[in-house]
């Protein structure tokens, strides 16, 4: 509320974003009220979302449109998600539930094996060494450092990325994002600010992943979606966070949002183009395996990292000449694709 | 939803197949994904053979997977693409046949040549 200049009476709608309080808290059907009543919110519409890992980009793309219609002015979207519960299998257990499980009952962690298939293909076919994995981690360790609200927050060599714990095929435990609290808000107006610097949706997307294969991936299709709203290519931005549920999950990501060819990733890498004062940083607040993947708090931490970008008030972590920053969040599983994706594209105005 | 069947002593994922367009899924579902037809579509068995894509060996434990253990993303002989469970070492390129208990729903892959593999995966 502080940040955007506004008291609780100025919120005319809450979008409330959580994926396991159910499973994890008991917590069922009315999260939003629970939580936003304690707050101190009161009789406003609240709208409860859960969308996998990402529901808190969900929880933002319904704000803006609930703004977009002119019905209300400003609308709060607001994520939170409690996993430590004191039994580390029963949150992995909860985790496992974000696909078909009819599909997929007894056949284990699938996220995470499916991550590490696609991986360990690309370390097969050359693309990528066993270091790359490392060195990505260790990039966005390094980038955590530097963000007071990221989890983790002391870098690790990469010798020792790649002697810890393995935890499936190629991946090691610093490599794979971890349990974690937390809590992200966004508040979305059409009423920019009358000083300092306002940030403009250029775009919002979301899409539902693909049946049998025989659609295109839902990422590609939600990044598509939004440089076509936006009117933009991947030349034109700043800065991305993107979804790394493993951390080297980065390397597809370069690939989805066009900033290189499949066959170039290592090298795009290498060349430190997503690295701080690099061509296009990713990842500056840590992304998952650093800064922490609370759930349904994920996409609009990403969003809250992007607005602290493009603002100029990242301390440490800022990137320079930072204009347009997208965000993409990602989560579930359905017939081999990502069930959900969300893209943001945002930009900075002057007042 | 019935995932596995025995049929003549052979384990069976219970799939679909299109009457329209031939497409075939697994699981079976109620509608083609592929062509939308009105008609149902038509229960189908599919297997026992396939062929390994990707396979991954996983090290941690969950509520039903005991550590270590593989998993990979199967071609059935018949067309659809299945994750599951691997037992006795099916990487990729590997042909191998499904394996269930139907009393529980549950199936896995082992190497076709392994006529004697029937270990059921390790449950935690």
């Amino acid at each position: 509320m502080a940040d955007a200049g506004i008291t609780l009476d100025g919120i005319e709608v809450a979008y409330f974003a959580n994926s396991f309080g159910g499973l994890l808290t008991g917590q069922e059907s009315i999260r939003g009220q629970v939580v936003l009543h304690d707050a101190g919110l009161r009789g406003i519409p609240i709208v409860n979302v859960e969308n996998a890992c990402a529901s808190g980009a969900t929880a933002l793309w319904a704000a803006i449109r609930a703004v977009r219609s002119e019905e209300f002015d400003v609308a709060l979207a607001v994520g939170a998600e409690k996993m430590f519960v004191g039994d580390t299998r029963r949150t992995l257990a909860a985790l496992r539930t974000a696909a078909d499980v009819e599909t997929t009952a007894g056949q284990g962690l699938q996220f995470v094996a499916i991550y590490a298939m696609r991986l360990q293909s690309y370390l097969d076919d050359g693309t990528l060494s066993p270091e790359h994995l490392a060195r990505v981690t260790t990039k966005n360790q390094r980038n955590g450092a530097l963000n007071p609200d990221a989890q983790f927050r002391e870098p690790m060599s990469d010798e020792e990325v790649l002697a810890a714990r393995a935890v499936a095929g190629p991946l090691t435990l610093p490599m794979v994002s971890g349990i974690s609290d937390g809590a992200a808000a966004v508040v979305v107006t059409g009423q920019p600010p009358s000083d300092g610097v306002a940030v403009r949706i250029r775009a919002s997307t979301l899409q539902t992943g693909g049946v049998d294969g025989l659609d295109e991936p839902a990422v590609g299709r939600a990044v598509s979606l939004a440089y076509e709203e936006a009117d933009i290519g991947p030349e034109d931005l700043s800065v991305a966070e993107v979804h790394d549920t493993v951390g080297p999950a980065e390397f597809m990501r370069y690939v989805e949002l066009g900033l290189c060819e499949p066959a170039e990733v290592g090298a795009f890498f290498d060349s430190g183009a997503t690295g701080p004062g690099g061509r296009i940083p990713v990842n500056p607040s840590g992304g998952l395996t650093a800064r922490g993947h609370p759930v349904g708090a994920t996409g609009l931490a990403q969003a809250v990292e992007l607005l602290q970008q493009l603002r100029g008030r990242a301390g440490d972590r800022q990137v320079e000449d930072c204009r347009i920053a997208l965000a993409q969040n990602s989560g579930g599983w359905l017939d081999g694709d990502s069930a959900v994706c969300a893209v943001h594209v945002f930009e900075r105005i002057a007042a | 939803m019935e995932r596995v069947r025995v049929v003549d002593g052979e384990a069976r994922l219970v799939g679909s197949r299109c009457a329209s367009c031939g497409h075939k899924t697994f699981p079976r579902r109620n509608r083609c994904p592929a062509c939308r037809a009105p008609e149902p579509v038509q229960e189908t068995m599919l297997g026992p053979g396939g062929t390994v894509e990707h396979s991954i060996s996983l090290y941690v434990s969950t509520d039903e997977s005991e550590a270590p253990y593989s998993v990979g993303m199967i071609r059935l002989d018949d067309g659809p693409t299945v994750l599951s469970r691997i037992v006795g070492g099916a990487g990729a390129g590997a042909q191998v046949r499904v394996l269930a208990d139907p009393e529980s729903d549950a199936f896995w892959f082992a190497p076709a040549a392994d006529a004697n593999a029937t270990a059921r995966p390790h449950a935690a």
